[in-house]
């Protein structure tokens, strides 16, 4: 029972305590559900562009096909598709939506939902750069058994019974200006009525887990010898949000310091793989029964993998007193002072977090969702039905053309596999430049950053120095990826400079010059000594 | 009904598939706290901005130098760790580490290291060269007092700014800098030890 007490205490470095002062609540849901609304923009504007493409270019026959409905394989199906989409657990809805309007059952479904947003191209690639190839297989697997399992379960003992088929399946139009309308218009009303509501309920559930769970209360108590740690993460993380890439992180983390493997599954599966969104669908649509039913075959499946993880596989290196700072953005902030509780502040934390694919992630999911708004208010006026009946498809005036050739469903499956794993590897090998040409940019960059320190210029130093940063961040994946090692010291270095310069970073926000400039010695002396120790590897 | 099966453009899955995936690359950027950057070594990195008041504690100084904070630990047990610094004395600048929390008023706390590596430059110039120092733990001070010699080459200014870059303390991985007491500060710190005595 005592191992219970982790989550109110145990001797966390940085617990704060059960409660907290009203702006530290209120400013903490507000901040983790922004941060989680910008996370999840990319992944979820991937989601409803594949509910498009599936309605408008495979249309619901093929998509039936495809998914085996009336065979027993269908999970199977479901599990493979899964692994291909490159979505999250809230971009897994409007592609969910889709397959029961083209009359998939719904155990095959949540197959689907519950992979789709742990195991796919983008988290496999980003894992193998992060996780042994072995905890990965042995992840897998667990994820594998647990939606299959549900799956069939589901479409045995539920859906044959709830199921409803539509009465005329759609056929995917013919012309490709029909599948764009009604692609774009799949997309967009994917965002607003019924879904909207499932998004919201899942960021509402992340706003109250940050407003309610102690800061630190995570920090202790997962390692593998307390029998209780996957239970603790399982009651956490089934109100947690995270996106594909943020769990591998985490599963990275959780295996390298030696913690429960056991709570690391019920992170994945029930924080990544479900979320209250999910839940809301299956008792909007099927009744609170058959959602108890699979809220006690999720938790009781990871659970039981989970016990398994932590009792078979290599015993982890973390003991009782080790904590880990890896759970803390799913818990309150230590505190919110006066001065910091208004939005100003949230807009610069959610800044903070900006990159690239969330800024334009979330404009587009912006304009997709004021689409969907406008197409909402049109209402009949704005339809795509009709492109939608199968005779639209006989009308003996369309040809195929020589590039627009049939596909069966098994060529559709290799070359989307194909694809999506090229387009993938391409990226990965893109995004981590080859060490020598990081080197080259780093050579570059940390002279800009001694130059912006010499010159006071706080704006064009912390610019250099975030550039810098982010060369540092993508050198050990880089040269891992390309099949090679990285010398020890050049991994110390690398920790010892990104800590340097955060701290640097900080002298020159209070202008402290003279510091930063003396501080720039001992940065240059780490920089030196793990690029000399990488090129002396190499 | 009996209908065709729809035509798919290879080309056109193709490309929506390159754009849907290559815009999840580009956002495989390692969050703050990934496996390579801050938990990469046994010294975490528990560093976090620091804007806001906790209302920590002031140390005294206990042996009549400038005292620096070095940093906080949160919780129950919340402890302030800072430097006393003392004055330039036979080319050797000299600091106490010391600890203090809500119970217990500064005293002398133990670093366990066999060096305190550090870099040193005249304060009151604008550019210039760092040195690299080594402290080192006086005798008898259980590794809580620590010197270090001044380079030949700073020895002609009258006030150093010093960073150490690495400083463990009850484990937890910390930074400090501090700028050797200037003359009147040294008078002033006298001052308030002696009326501290009385």
């Amino acid at each position: 029972m005592s191992d219970f007490l982790l989550l109110g205490d145990a001797g966390s470095p940085g617990y704060e305590g059960l409660f907290t002062d009203f702006n530290t609540v209120l400013w903490s849901a507000l901040l983790r559900m922004a941060l989680a609304m910008v996370a999840a923009a990319p992944f979820l504007v991937a989601g409803v562009f594949a509910a498009g493409i599936l309605r408008s270019m495979v249309g619901s026959e093929r998509t039936r096909h495809i998914l085996g409905v009336g065979h027993w394989t269908g999970p199977l199906r479901a599990w493979c598709l899964g692994i291909m989409l490159p979505i999250c657990s809230l971009g897994a809805l409007p592609v969910a939506r889709e397959l029961r309007r083209a009359g998939v059952p719904s155990g095959t479904v949540i197959s689907f939902v519950l992979v789709a947003p742990v195991l796919n191209p983008v988290s496999i690639i980003y894992g193998l750069s992060h996780i042994p190839a072995i905890m990965l297989v042995w992840f897998a697997v667990g994820t594998f058994l647990t939606s299959i399992g549900i799956g069939m379960i589901w479409n045995w003992a539920i859906a044959e019974r709830y199921d409803i088929s539509p009465d005329q399946p759609e056929t995917a139009p013919r012309k490709s200006h029909h599948r764009l309308a009604v692609m774009g218009h799949t997309a967009a009303t994917a965002l607003v009525g019924p879904a909207a509501v499932d998004f919201g309920l899942a960021l509402l559930a992340v706003g109250l887990l940050g407003a309610f769970l102690p800061h630190g209360a995570l920090q202790t108590g997962l390692t593998r010898d307390n029998a209780l740690a996957p239970i603790i993460m399982g009651i956490v993380a089934i109100p947690v949000y995270v996106t594909p890439t943020e769990v591998m992180m985490h599963f990275g983390l959780i295996v390298r310091d030696g913690y429960s493997l056991g709570a690391a599954f019920a992170l994945i599966v029930l924080g990544a793989g479900a979320n209250v969104g999910v839940a809301n669908w299956l008792r909007r649509d099927y009744g609170l029964q058959s959602l108890a039913l699979f809220v006690g075959l999720l938790i009781g499946s990871t659970l039981v993998i989970g016990f398994t993880a932590d009792r078979t596989i290599i015993h982890g290196a973390a003991k009782a007193t080790d904590h880990t700072h890896a759970f803390d953005p799913f818990t309150r902030l230590s505190a919110v002072p006066s001065e910091h509780a208004n939005v100003p502040w949230i807009y610069a934390e959610v800044q903070k977090s900006m990159t690239p694919d969330r800024f334009w992630g979330l404009m587009l999911l912006c304009l997709i969702a004021l689409a969907g708004i406008c197409l909402r208010v049109a209402g009949n006026r704005v339809r795509i039905e009709h492109l939608l009946k199968a005779d639209v498809s006989l009308d003996p005036s369309a040809r195929n053309t020589r590039r627009e050739n049939s596909l069966s469903s098994v060529q559709l499956c290799v070359v989307g596999i194909g694809c999506v794993l090229a387009a993938g590897t391409t990226g990965l090998y893109i995004f981590y430049p080859p060490a020598d040409a990081l080197i080259k940019d780093m050579n570059n960059i940390r002279v800009a950053v001694y130059d912006g320190i010499r010159e006071e210029d706080p704006i064009e130093t912390a610019r250099r120095i975030e550039q810098w940063k982010s060369c540092l961040r993508k050198f050990p994946t880089s040269v891992e990826i390309r099949f090679d090692s990285l010398p020890p010291e050049t991994r110390q270095s690398i920790d010892e400079l990104l800590y340097n310069l955060k701290t640097l970073e900080r002298y020159v926000r209070i202008g402290r010059y003279r510091e930063a400039e003396i501080l720039t010695a001992h940065i240059e002396s780490e920089y030196l000594t793990g690029r000399n120790a990488f090129r002396s590897n190499h | 009904m009996k209908y065709r099966q729809p035509r798919l453009s290879v080309f056109g899955v193709v490309v929506v598939m390159f754009v849907v995936a290559g815009m999840f690359l580009l956002g495989c950027e390692q969050p703050d706290g990934s496996i390579d950057t801050e938990h990469a070594t046994a010294d975490h990195d528990h560093d976090h901005d620091h804007d806001h008041d906790h209302g920590h504690f002031h140390a005294k100084a206990l042996y009549g130098g400038h005292v620096v904070a070095i940093g906080h630990t949160h919780g129950k047990d919340a402890t302030d760790y800072h430097a006393e610094v003392m004055p330039i004395r036979d080319a050797q600048i000299t600091f106490h580490v010391l600890a203090s929390n809500a119970r217990h008023a500064s005293q002398p706390l133990q670093v366990k290291a066999e060096t305190i590596l550090a870099y040193a430059a005249g304060a009151n110039q604008k550019t210039g060269q760092a040195s690299k120092i080594i402290f080192s733990p006086t005798t008898n001070s259980g590794g809580s007092t620590w010197s270090a010699a001044i380079p030949a080459s700073l020895k002609r200014d009258s006030q150093l700014a010093v960073v150490i870059p690495k400083i463990t303390l009850a484990g937890k991985r910390l930074n400090f800098s501090f700028k050797t007491p200037s003359a009147t500060q040294q008078t002033q710190s006298k001052k308030s030890t002696a009326e501290d005595s009385k």
